[in-house]
């Protein structure tokens, strides 16, 4: 695929402080990247600069031709506009006309269960309900790129499916995408690719999610509970913590799906499986 | 183009719902409706002198329409477009609107005294000296908002600092006749609009002159757009 983005000998600085330190990297168009890393990494600034918002402090970004860039920021800003009459602004800047915008708009509105609130001032809308504007702006054409932001940042469940289904749609009909995230399940739903920063490099990362669980065991024969327990340690191989009258162990989804068959034949009760 | 027009309507937009234009709207007026209370008015006077309120008034304006611009709303506009100087121009095409708004209403009174014809004025006044009131008072509005504006967020974030060095500027603009005199201030003045270039030419006279209107307006466009540039060739070169 063609590569639309180049990055070359990138850095930037903050003062003193340096976040991104000489990347060189292209994209190609259709790409689906994420970024992941810590909170101040780097992640929002690297955005920025792939898109044009913030100039690096040495290095240059190049485009192969002038692209148009539809951002959803992490935290989505409230004017003094109700909700539809800023969906409308975005949309006929987008050059929708008003009957295909307005239908648009009700659509997506509908579909992200925000319908009721479109009519309401976006200084008065909750957190989660102001960050569907903000997903709807950036989806009312398809732009070139799409930049992401924490997404999904106090959305509901319903709308995190409506939003992953989405951008998958234009994927398919070949955006490319940047996404900064902290959610492995989201990186693996709706990117290919993904990169860590970590001390300004940019580097390549296994998007694969590796879910663990806490898993709480009971064991009601008190007198072969201990060598019951060192046959579990030995079985699962990590730290066996007690938890109230039983245990707790912490397994990967590969190890539960292992393991838990085999414990609960020996004897073991499963009183907790959750999600860490 | 589409983007462009669009883009200023959402400005427009935006700062009719802030509420942003009503204290300078009182302000303007008040000082229209003194202008022209006392019986006999002279158009050359009034003009000359709401003119520089209006100047002042439409500094405020811009400094307000600057200061209330949030970043992410910024940088999601300016993402949208390809060509960025569509983002630019937006901008400048608002701002040209709320100052041609802001010298219409400041020749309501005028207007509607002679439609009324009224006695109002101590001389006849012509359509031809109406339209070069509104020229006037339309550069005097351009030089003012765009000179409000320059110290955007993106050009200086210390926004303290920024307020002084814009009302220094718009007195220094205003007292311009009287600071060329000195050397010193000499030179900051030429950098600044010539609003009171219009009191000089304009002070003892009783009638407007076409030429001279066509120049003083031609320079105060020229020190607005000049003004609007530097602003954006700066915020550009920043960028977010």
């Amino acid at each position: 695929m063609q590569a639309v983005i180049h990055l070359q000998q990138v850095s930037k600085k903050y003062g003193e402080k340096q976040v991104l330190g000489d990347i060189t990297q292209s994209f190609a168009a259709g790409s689906a990247i994420a970024f992941v890393g810590h909170n101040g990494c780097g992640k929002s600034t690297l955005l920025k600069v792939l898109s044009g918002l913030v100039r690096p402090t040495r290095g240059t970004v190049q485009y192969d031709r002038a692209l148009i860039f539809h951002y959803v920021p992490e935290k989505f800003p409230a004017t003094y506009l109700t909700a539809e009459q800023y969906l409308m602004h975005m949309g006929m800047i987008d050059g929708l006309s008003q009957a295909r915008l307005s239908e648009e708009l009700w659509k997506l509105a509908e579909e992200f269960h925000m319908a009721e609130h479109l009519r309401s001032r976006m200084s008065t809308l909750s957190k989660g309900t102001l960050q569907k504007v903000g997903v709807i702006q950036a989806l009312l054409i398809m732009p070139d790129v799409l930049l992401l932001d924490e997404p999904l940042s106090g959305q509901d469940v319903d709308a995190q499916r409506v939003f992953v289904d989405k951008v998958n749609d234009l994927r398919g009909r070949g955006i490319t995408l940047f996404m900064s995230c902290h959610e492995p399940e989201l990186v693996a739903a709706i990117t290919e690719k993904a990169y860590t920063i970590e001390q300004g490099k940019l580097l390549p990362c296994d998007i694969a999610v590796t879910e663990t669980y806490r898993v709480l065991l009971c064991r009601e024969e008190e007198d072969a509970r201990q060598q019951a327990v060192a046959e579990l340690t030995k079985m699962v191989g990590g730290e066996i913590l007690p938890y109230g009258d039983g245990y707790q162990i912490y397994l990967t989804q590969a190890e539960c799906d292992r393991h838990l068959g085999r414990l609960l034949a020996q004897g073991w009760r499963l009183r907790g499986l959750y999600k860490v | 183009m589409v983007s462009i027009v669009e883009m200023a309507k959402y400005r427009l937009h935006i700062w009719k719902q802030g509420h942003l234009y009503v204290m300078p709207l009182v302000a303007l007026a008040l000082y229209d409706g003194f202008c022209y209370s006392i019986k006999p008015a002279q158009l050359v006077t009034c003009v000359v002198t709401l003119c520089i309120v209006l100047f002042l008034i439409m500094v405020w304006m811009g400094y307000m329409i600057a200061g209330r611009e949030d970043m992410v709303e910024e940088q999601l506009l300016y993402l949208r477009v390809a060509q960025k100087s569509c983002y630019y121009v937006g901008k400048s095409l608002f701002l040209l609107a709320v100052q041609v708004i802001f010298a219409a209403l400041a020749m309501a009174n005028p207007m509607m005294l002679y439609v009324m014809g009224t006695d109002m004025f101590s001389e006849s006044v012509t359509v031809g000296e109406l339209i070069q009131s509104f020229l006037l008072l339309w550069g005097s509005a351009g030089a003012g908002i765009a000179l409000g504006s320059l110290l955007s967020p993106q050009v200086m974030r210390d926004r303290k600092l920024s307020l002084l060095l814009t009302v220094f500027l718009a007195v220094v603009s205003v007292l311009g006749s009287v600071l060329k005199k000195y050397a010193v201030a000499g030179w900051i003045v030429w950098l600044l609009p010539p609003i009171s270039a219009v009191g000089k030419v304009y002070g003892n006279n009783s009638s407007f002159l076409p030429g001279r209107t066509a120049a003083l307006w031609g320079l105060l466009v020229l020190y607005s757009v000049a003004y609007v540039a530097v602003r954006d060739i700066i915020s550009h070169k920043r960028r977010f």
